[in-house]
């Protein structure tokens, strides 16, 4: 039960830091996919449910903050379902870089199918946009994911030395 | 095994769509709007003043010149502006002071505005946009919006006309203690932001602080205008009479508007 209101004031406060502290920054520190990247990290490290729910919640807050339909929970749920079927299925363990290329392709693709929702269901987004943002957010998120895998493990290690929660 | 994948992706994907619809809804919406702008907003501003200094950081040294330059010109146009306000604010105070004033008074006063002020040691004198053909002449004396001695006319020109303020060199007058009936002494300029109040008796009663104000004597310049306080007092054994020096009460550095007392036509 602790962990799960640790993991939903965890998601809430990521979410309100990608939304509202990087959602005003100037680019390309708004383009920074966290919600994304810990999802995937989660699915990584075989915690698949979970980096579902991430990647599921991060859909449903994007969503949220969108004006028009850009179908974000439906590419969060095809995401999270392609990964947690290749985590589960197809491989026993994952490098560094691969976790990163994965974050990175996952963010283009996911910026990639966004646009072409939003130009199908509302005004076209021009190309050269979507794809200078695109590519600026995937490369963000390559290193957001390797900062992850580099630190989140330590920053569990020592709240797990503090607080008496399995996350 | 692939089937189980299958219908569980398809569950997922079902809950995902249902979810999806219901973030469409109005209700859903306007609640979650509410709930994360409201939780967002002090986030949000940290973000945006953490934005502009990371502006500044990464910004290059020619960008940050011309947005330097750019701050200091409206730096420049916001202090003009403040002090155009600021001057248009005092004029209109002051006029409407002086309007009071002239209501209240049985002479007629000539309302004028301070075109240039001329302001060294010994010569202090302002330039006022009323002359000859508004009727001001020579040795009209001049006061604030409240009433206060500031000086006499000293040249009068069709559209303008030239105040000797009561600290210039030249500026002489004659003077009283309040109540006290007569002339007592000599108001002269030209001691820097005070006057000097000569000639007066060494057995008149006086101390500091008290208010002088004209007497009468000069033609033209009605008895009892208010001058200033009396600053210090020189005694001198020797001497018949005693020096005061007295500190206007006008406020000779921000003046923008005066009163010019006509004399009564002969």
């Amino acid at each position: 039960m602790m962990s799960y209101l640790f993991h939903g004031t965890s998601f809430l406060l990521v979410m309100l830091f990608e939304f509202g502290f990087l959602g005003a920054m100037i680019h390309p520190f708004d383009l920074i996919p966290l919600g994304i990247c810990i999802g995937i990290y989660h699915i990584f490290h075989l915690r698949p449910y979970l980096g579902g729910a991430w990647l599921l919640g991060f859909g449903v807050v994007q969503d949220l903050h969108t004006v028009s339909a850009s179908g974000d929970i439906v590419l969060a749920v095809i995401f999270a379902w392609v990964l947690m079927y290749v985590v589960e299925q197809h491989i026993t363990h994952i490098s560094l870089y691969a976790a990163i290329g994965t974050a990175s392709a996952v963010v283009f693709l996911w910026s990639a199918l966004r646009a072409i929702v939003v130009s199908l269901f509302s005004s076209p987004v021009p190309f050269d946009l979507w794809l200078r943002e695109s590519i600026i957010a995937a490369i963000v998120a390559a290193i957001t994911m390797w900062a992850l895998m580099i630190f989140l493990p330590r920053f569990r290690l020592l709240l797990s030395q503090y607080v008496r929660v399995r996350v | 095994m692939q089937t189980q994948w299958a219908i569980r992706f398809l569950l997922i994907l079902s809950v995902g769509l249902v979810i999806a619809v219901l973030t469409r809804t109005n209700i859903v919406r306007g609640f979650g709007g509410r709930f994360f702008g409201w939780l967002e907003r002090p986030f949000t501003v940290i973000g945006t003043d953490s934005s502009e200094l990371g502006e500044v950081f990464f910004a290059s040294r020619e960008e940050l010149i011309n947005e330097l330059k750019d701050r200091e010109e409206q730096v420049l146009h916001l202090a003009l502006a403040a002090s155009e306000w600021e001057d248009a604010e005092r004029s209109l105070e002051q006029a409407e002071q002086l309007l009071g004033y002239s209501q209240n008074s049985e002479s007629d006063v000539v309302a004028a505005k301070v075109l240039v002020r001329t302001r060294s040691f010994q010569n202090e004198e302002l330039l006022i946009d009323q002359g000859a053909l508004q009727g001001i002449s020579v040795f009209d004396p001049v006061v604030t919006g409240d009433g206060i001695f500031l000086g006499v006319v000293e040249d009068v020109y069709p559209k303008t006309a030239r105040i000797a303020l009561v600290t210039n060199a030249e500026s002489v007058v004659g003077a009283s203690l309040l109540d006290q009936p007569g002339t007592t002494g000599i108001v002269s300029g030209g001691h820097g932001s005070l006057v000097q109040f000569g000639f007066v008796p060494r057995d008149t009663s006086v101390a500091v602080n008290d208010l002088v104000t004209t007497s009468g004597i000069d033609p033209g310049i009605p008895h009892g205008l208010v001058i200033g306080l009396v600053n210090s007092i020189e005694e001198d054994e020797n001497a018949p009479f005693l020096h005061l020096f007295v500190e206007p009460l006008a406020d000779l550095q921000h003046v923008r508007m005066v009163g010019v007392i006509k004399s009564p036509a002969i």
